[in-house]
């Protein structure tokens, strides 16, 4: 017996426009079956959308207002005869190019920024001890030669502000010429720059021999003696972290252009179209 | 005597997509005029798969022009199957693009039942009364989609109209199989909300 039509509004007509389009499991067929069956509105609903469906596959088929053939100019226009130089530029403007850039750029970026958080500490440290140390250890083995050799246990003179001279001081031989030596070398304030230039002055003037291994200021093996000391800090090689930075950086924004030009022309030029 | 209409049917369909595929293998040698034969045997019913989804004339026409200069540059991408699908695909892209374009600018719908000049196709309902009917509910029909979300609209059409399954719908929309399902349930059922006044069209 179909139901009033106040029911109906209880009803899901989506579970009836599911029946038509045959979307339901078993249990759902059986419930929108039986609502078809009892209501007049989901019955009259589900012929209508039987009607509406064949009514659009019969749907009449316009006329097209031209032939779309091509002509030999958008032949060519479309598939240019395709020289080295330009498939080379096609690849280049490819966005998966831009992506291998972008990809690039970042892991460069990310590359030297870890890197430089990782390791540029230590590394400073090391040659800031080995140009502090220079000079002490310099001091002490010509003052060891003028002394003939003898090697004199040296206290450390002042607590040196840079843990190199501290620790260079009792290892290296020492005199009271050495302490004069390093009471000149001590005072100097603790910052790289002075240090540096004592270094520099000192290793200038001072032929030392090639020290035994061991010292915070051991030169580099097979170094020749009389190798002034401010050789030691070019041996760690080149800084590449500016360049690699610079590298990453630029093909960061050649792959964004390439994958953003063709988006922004392609915008501006349906909005010229408009 | 269906199954061997049906039958008949499946082989003139294989036939054509052999003689499909061979024109796109000398299209690709670069024989213009092969690919040309492509256009003559595609273009009315990729023109009315487009219209339907982009209901002005003009617009309809720049979109297929667009698919076939699309079809022509992409050639190589052809990875064999049904031409027809493929040229399918390409124009509901391009129509789609058209639409959303549209949407920013409205056109009027279907100028051409607005015209008396248009008559629809002659076939079995040629008595002046029946065509007359089929005028008025190619009409109604025609408002309907047009007031439809172009999400739903294009999903019945491809469907009902162009007779695509839910996956290849789902493939050129780039949505699931599900999504594309309840976009037709919920379009049929927008189409009978909006059609109600014109019921005894589709029952007549």
């Amino acid at each position: 017996m179909p139901k009033a039509a106040a029911d109906h509004a209880t009803h899901d007509e989506l579970l009836i426009a599911r029946l038509y389009g045959d979307d339901v499991d078993d249990r759902e067929r059986a419930s929108a079956l039986e609502l078809v069956a009892g209501c007049d509105e989901c019955s009259a609903l589900y012929a209508d959308l039987g009607a509406i469906a064949a009514a659009t596959t019969t749907l009449s088929l316009p006329s097209r207002p031209r032939d779309f053939a091509l002509t030999e100019d958008d032949a060519a226009r479309l598939r240019p005869h395709r020289g080295g130089r330009a498939r080379l530029l096609g690849i280049f403007r490819r966005r998966s190019f831009g992506g291998v850039l972008v990809a690039l750029g970042f892991s460069g970026l990310a590359l030297t920024s870890a890197l430089s958080m990782l390791g540029t500490a230590p590394t400073t440290m090391s040659t800031d001890a080995r140009l502090a140390a220079a000079p002490a250890v310099g001091l002490a083995s010509s003052n060891a030669y003028s002394q003939g050799g003898v090697a004199i246990p040296q206290p450390a003179a002042t607590p040196a502000p840079n843990k190199a001279i501290a620790s260079a001081a009792p290892a290296a031989s020492g005199s009271p010429g050495g302490e004069a030596a390093f009471s000149s070398a001590a005072p100097s304030p603790p910052t790289l720059g002075p240090l540096s230039s004592t270094a520099l002055d000192l290793t200038t003037t001072t032929e030392a021999p090639a020290l035994p291994a061991g010292g915070a200021g051991e030169p580099t093996p097979g170094a020749p003696p009389g190798q002034p000391w401010t050789a030691l800090p070019s041996q760690a090689g080149p800084d590449w972290t500016p360049l690699v930075l610079a590298g990453s950086a630029v093909a960061l924004v050649l792959g964004l252009a390439v994958l953003l030009v063709p988006i922004v022309l392609r915008r501006s030029r349906g909005r010229a179209r408009r | 005597m269906t199954d061997s209409r049906a039958a008949g049917d499946r082989d003139a369909e294989g036939q054509g997509q052999g003689i499909d595929r061979a024109l796109v293998e000398e299209a690709l040698r670069g024989r213009l005029d092969a690919f040309n034969q492509l256009v003559a045997r595609h273009q009315d019913h990729l023109f009315a798969q487009v219209y339907r989804l982009v209901p002005d004339r003009d617009q309809a026409a720049d979109a297929v022009q667009e698919a076939f200069f699309s079809a022509y540059r992409n050639l190589e991408s052809f990875r064999g199957g049904n031409v027809r699908s493929w040229l399918g695909r390409i124009a509901v892209n391009a129509a789609m693009d058209m639409q959303r374009a549209r949407r920013r600018r409205p056109a009027q719908p279907y100028p051409e039942f607005e015209d008396d000049s248009w008559q629809p196709p002659a076939g079995t309902e040629a008595e002046p009364e029946s065509q007359a009917l089929a005028i008025e509910r190619s009409r109604a029909l025609a408002r309907a989609l047009d007031s439809l979300p172009f999400e739903q609209r294009n999903c019945i059409v491809l469907f009902d109209v162009d007779g695509y399954d839910y996956a290849e719908i789902a493939g050129i929309m780039r949505v699931s199989v599900g999504t594309v399902k309840s976009r037709i349930h919920r379009g049929r059922l927008a189409l009978r909300h909006v059609l109600t006044p014109d019921r005894e069209l589709f029952h007549g």
